[in-house]
């Protein structure tokens, strides 16, 4: 899917998807109880390096995304920058109240965030949509049905994307013809929203049939695509770990927050 | 032998007020090709989802039926391309059939290549189906059902979304493997097929058989019958209403300069010069993703396109600018309404223009006009395709714009209202508007436009018209 | 006639198409988001709510349990899906809040499409995920009126767009006569045949 933007594969791209899920779910956990921004500093920095080395980006596509990141990480993170608890008073301007603490607990919960959107970019930049679904079926054992449900579906978003700009485009003609308060406001999107959920049941309630009687079952199956765990998913889990622990240690060294705890 | 057996059928579906088929028989040969023909919602689909135990083991619907003889390989090939592909490419689609059969994975590829050899569809396996053209698509459905290895193939009209070359050609790969299969088809398009098949069956409003013979039998002596269900058959033509043409007005109204449309980066049309006039009657042929719905919207100045576009010598920059004056109906009917009644959908037409009691009476006249009546309580997408397709003209009649571009109006109609509708557009004409339709039926090409254009190699070219 | 319990792959396919749908208007409508989110005033929490209309979109229509699960689950990888971003703590969100709109649809044994329900796995939904958020965003670190307001916002958001204008989509769905296909029928009997 990514062939446009990317230059060459590593060996993430031959990691389990399963495996890349599972890491990412442990990450979350782990970010939530580290609270030494220092640690959480490095693991940031050493999280970028593997995005930039091991996903195999382009590199101007790799800056435009890494600027989203660090922005909406930073945007989501204001209210605590602007209203969290703290004595030592940075800014203070009507209801906005920056103190040094909740400043460094605002960075925190960016760094957070970032860390698990730059791990989140490196699994989609080296994982297959499909093949996401072959391991849920293959390795966990998931039914087919829910499987075949999701890749089904996901076809079809492209065309539920167009429909809802053809039916913009309808109702801008048809305005002139009308009284705009049939169109306008709530109304308007409401009937926007309804015909393209109503379209979209339809069409998805025809697949369903045409993918029964082509023979579909819940039962048994053979496979297309062979997706198995390798020595690679070891090597990846180890290279988290590795990261972790590093960080860890260099957020003891090289400490950047006069503080160690952010809260 | 028969391959299908039904007696005595009866079918009601859960939220309908009445049954759909009362003791309903029909059984059907093996190796037999069978043409299913009749009104919109004459249960035809419903028959065919029978036929093949769709009905009710997928769809549950309450049935009882004294005899059930259904073949057990079974194939459907299914009207819209968009709704009936699972997976992203044609080698994961493919796949998507042998993984229900458990052929091992080794033995997928080579039974997919002899699938897509028997179909003569030479795409490589891991194309994106998104890039396939309707007729490629359509022709991929039918690998597919190649591949289920069925005694019996179902085809619930798949030609209706394609121009007249995919559809021949369609039909071409079709007969080459229907040899040893027997086959029902539902088609609203029967040119092609009439005479190959080996029995027609009509069926009436009310779901019931009310006749059925061989192709020329029908031909010869019922196209009375035919006629009065509004069925399309090979002859329906030669009744076709016939007007004297209009002579338009001189002044030009819309004009084209330079029109350059791109899709996805691609030059798809480029316009150099085109000038339409007050009255005039056009139509736009080419085949399918030429680019004729593009150049709608591009006229409408709905999606970029470089060159300019005039309007009464002006040129226009936004849609705002002339719409209302120039009106399109999109190819979608489901997108262009708003409301939640077929009734309410005109009236708000009507609004601006009478006060209430004169707005309520012009309603029923349209709704009269497009045969809607019965239906004007219910939800616009709730009604039949072609009711759809009606109701959707149907909203431009309200200013009666100066200028209306259609894009395939008459698709998916029958007869009875197809006719109707050409000679609504004859009369909207003679009245001074400019009817501008892409059509890709060559009856109404070669009968009633003075002008036609057509796409061919990205260019729009005004092709001889040698009648009038 | 052999009734098919549970869900059908029909089901499953419909669920899993409007929790996209959602997923595909959220991401058109991203920018609202993040236009209200630089004041730190909570606005955002006001649209919060569209995360979990497809649970109960999803629920009212097909009435069966799981759809609410799947369609969350769904919703929030659709963002992976729509967007190409994949984020982790969004889809264990989504796991959270589709169990909690399950509970409560499953303590109405799965027949309720009152408004009430609508509003109440809403409100649900929207205070399941507060002590995840605690600890992942401080919280407790934030100053009171602050925090006060996020919580109001959010159930307000939960109550009113998931569930209020679910259950308004919902009755205009049917309207279109699109459900008549769908989902747990009313009445499966052979009456009449
Ligand atoms: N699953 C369903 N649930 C309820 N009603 C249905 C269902 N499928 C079809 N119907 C209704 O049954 C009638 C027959 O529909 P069917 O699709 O069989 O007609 P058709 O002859 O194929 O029409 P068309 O030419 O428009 O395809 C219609 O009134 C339709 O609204
Ligand atoms: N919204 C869109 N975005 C990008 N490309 C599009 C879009 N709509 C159509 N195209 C592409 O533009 C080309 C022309 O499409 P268009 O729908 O205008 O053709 P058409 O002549 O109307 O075909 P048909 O006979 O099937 O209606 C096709 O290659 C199509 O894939
Ligand atoms: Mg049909
Ligand atoms: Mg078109």
């Amino acid at each position: 899917m990514f062939e446009t933007v990317k230059k060459y594969n590593t060996f993430i791209d031959y990691v389990n998807p399963l495996t890349k899920i599972l890491l990412a779910a442990i990450l979350f956990v782990t970010v939530i109880f580290i609270h030494n921004p220092n640690v959480l500093f490095h693991l940031t920095i050493l999280m970028l390096i593997t995005l930039l080395i091991l996903s195999g980006v382009k590199l101007k596509y790799l800056i435009l995304l890494l600027l989203f990141i660090f922005i909406s990480g930073f945007i989501s993170s204001l209210y605590m920058i602007f209203y969290g608890e703290g004595t030592e008073t940075l800014f203070h301007y009507g209801i906005i109240h920056i103190t040094e603490e909740s400043f460094i607990r605002g960075i925190h919960i960016t760094m957070r965030g970032v860390i698990l959107s730059l791990f989140g970019a490196l699994v989609i930049f080296t994982s297959k949509i499909t093949d996401v679904f072959y391991a849920l079926m293959i390795q966990l054992k998931v039914k087919p049905k829910y499987a075949y449900s999701f890749m089904a579906a996901i076809r079809m978003v492209p065309i539920i994307i167009a429909e809802y700009f053809q039916l913009r485009q309808a109702r801008k003609v048809r305005r002139a013809l009308i009284h705009k308060k049939y169109i306008s406001g709530f109304k308007g999107l409401k009937s926007t929203i309804v015909t393209l959920l109503s379209q979209s049941i339809r069409r998805a309630y025809r697949l369903g049939i045409a993918m029964e009687s082509k023979g579909f079952t819940d039962g048994s199956r053979t496979y297309f695509y062979r997706t198995s765990f390798s020595r690679y998913d070891l090597y990846l889990m180890l290279l988290m770990a590795a990261a972790l622990i590093a960080a860890v240690q260099l957020g003891t060294v090289i400490t950047l927050f006069d503080t160690t705890d952010a809260r | 032998m028969s391959e299908i057996d039904i007696q005595k059928l009866n079918l009601k579906f859960p939220e309908a007020p009445s049954k759909l088929f009362t003791d309903l028989n029909i059984s059907i040969e093996s190796g037999e090709k069978v043409l299913l023909l009749g009104p919109s919602g004459s249960g035809k689909s419903t028959l065919l989802n029978v036929m093949g135990g769709l009905i009710p083991k997928v769809i549950q619907t309450p049935m009882k039926v004294r005899t059930l003889n259904i073949p057990e390989n079974n194939a459907y090939v299914f009207q819209d391309p968009d709704s009936q592909f699972t997976m992203p490419t044609v080698a994961e689609e493919l796949a998507f059939i042998l993984e229900n059969r458990s052929i091992p994975k080794e033995n997928m590829e080579p039974m997919m290549m002899e699938a897509l050899g028997q179909t003569g569809l030479d795409v490589p396996l891991d194309l994106n189906i998104n890039n396939l053209s309707g007729g490629m698509k359509q022709k991929l459905a039918i690998t597919s059902a190649l591949l289920q290895k069925p005694d019996t193939l179902f085809l619930d009209e798949p030609t209706s979304m394609l121009d007249d070359e995919s559809a021949a050609s369609l039909w071409d790969v079709i007969e080459g493997i229907w040899s040893d299969r027997t086959v029902v088809i539902v088609e609203h398009r029967v040119d092609y097929i009439w005479d190959k098949v080996d029995r027609v069956i009509l069926m009436n409003d009310n779901a019931q058989i009310i006749h059925e013979g061989t192709p020329e039998d029908m031909l010869k002596h019922h196209k009375q019958l035919l006629n009065e269900y509004g069925v399309w058959h090979p002859d329906s033509w030669q009744k076709a209403p016939e007007f004297d043409p209009v002579q338009p007005d001189n002044e030009v109204l819309l004009e084209l300069k330079n029109l350059r449309i791109e899709r996805r980066g691609m030059d798809i049309l480029n316009i150099d010069h085109l000038s339409i006039k007050k009255g005039e009657w056009i139509t736009i042929e080419g085949k399918n993703g030429t680019g004729k719905s593009s150049m709608l919207s591009a006229i409408m100045k709905l999606i970029p396109s470089d060159g300019d576009v005039y309007y009464k010598n002006k040129r226009i920059k936004k849609t705002k600018q002339f719409a209302g004056e120039v009106y399109p109906v999109f190819q979608n009917p489901e997108l262009q309404f708003i409301t939640h009644k077929v009734f309410d959908e005109i009236y708000i037409n009507m609004e601006p223009h009478f006060e209430y009691t004169e707005a309520v009476r012009q309603t029923e006249v349209i709704l009269n006009q497009m045969g809607l009546n019965d239906m004007a309580h219910l939800h616009p997408l709730e009604i039949s395709t072609g009711q759809k397709r009606r109701l959707s003209v149907a909203t431009a009649l309200g200013g009666v714009p100066k200028v209306l571009l259609l894009d395939e109006p008459t698709f998916g109609l029958d007869q009875k209202h197809a006719f109707r509708m050409l000679r609504m557009f004859h009369e909207m004409t003679a009245a001074g508007t400019t009817i501008i339709m892409i059509t890709h039926d060559e009856n109404i090409k070669i009968r009633y436009p003075g002008r036609r254009l057509i796409i061919e190699d990205q260019m729009l070219e005004e092709k001889r018209t040698d009648y009038v | 006639m052999a009734k098919r319990n549970g869900l059908t792959l029909t089901d499953v396919l419909i669920t899993v198409v409007i929790a996209l749908v959602f997923a595909v208007i959220y991401s058109l409508w991203d920018g609202i988001y993040t236009i209200l989110q630089p004041f730190g005033l909570h606005l955002n929490e006001l649209v919060y709510g569209m995360w979990f209309i497809a649970a109960i979109v999803a629920y009212l229509i097909i009435r069966k349990p799981g759809v609410a699960l799947i369609a969350e689950f769904a919703a929030a990888s659709g963002e992976t899906i729509v967007l190409l971003q994949f984020d982790i703590s969004l889809i264990m969100y989504g796991l959270i809040q589709g169990l909690v709109c399950e509970l409560v649809f499953m303590f109405f044994r799965y027949k309720s499409t009152s408004l009430m329900v609508a509003v109440l796995a809403g409100i649900a939904a929207a205070l399941s995920t507060l002590p995840l958020d605690w600890y992942y965003g401080y919280l407790g670190h934030l100053e009171t009126w602050n925090l006060t307001l996020m919580f109001s916002l959010r159930i307000l958001s939960g109550a009113l767009v998931a569930g209020w204008l679910g259950h308004l989509l919902y009755k205009a769905l049917r309207e279109t006569g699109v459900l008549k296909f769908v989902g747990q029928r009313a009445d499966d009997s052979h009456e009449g045949l």
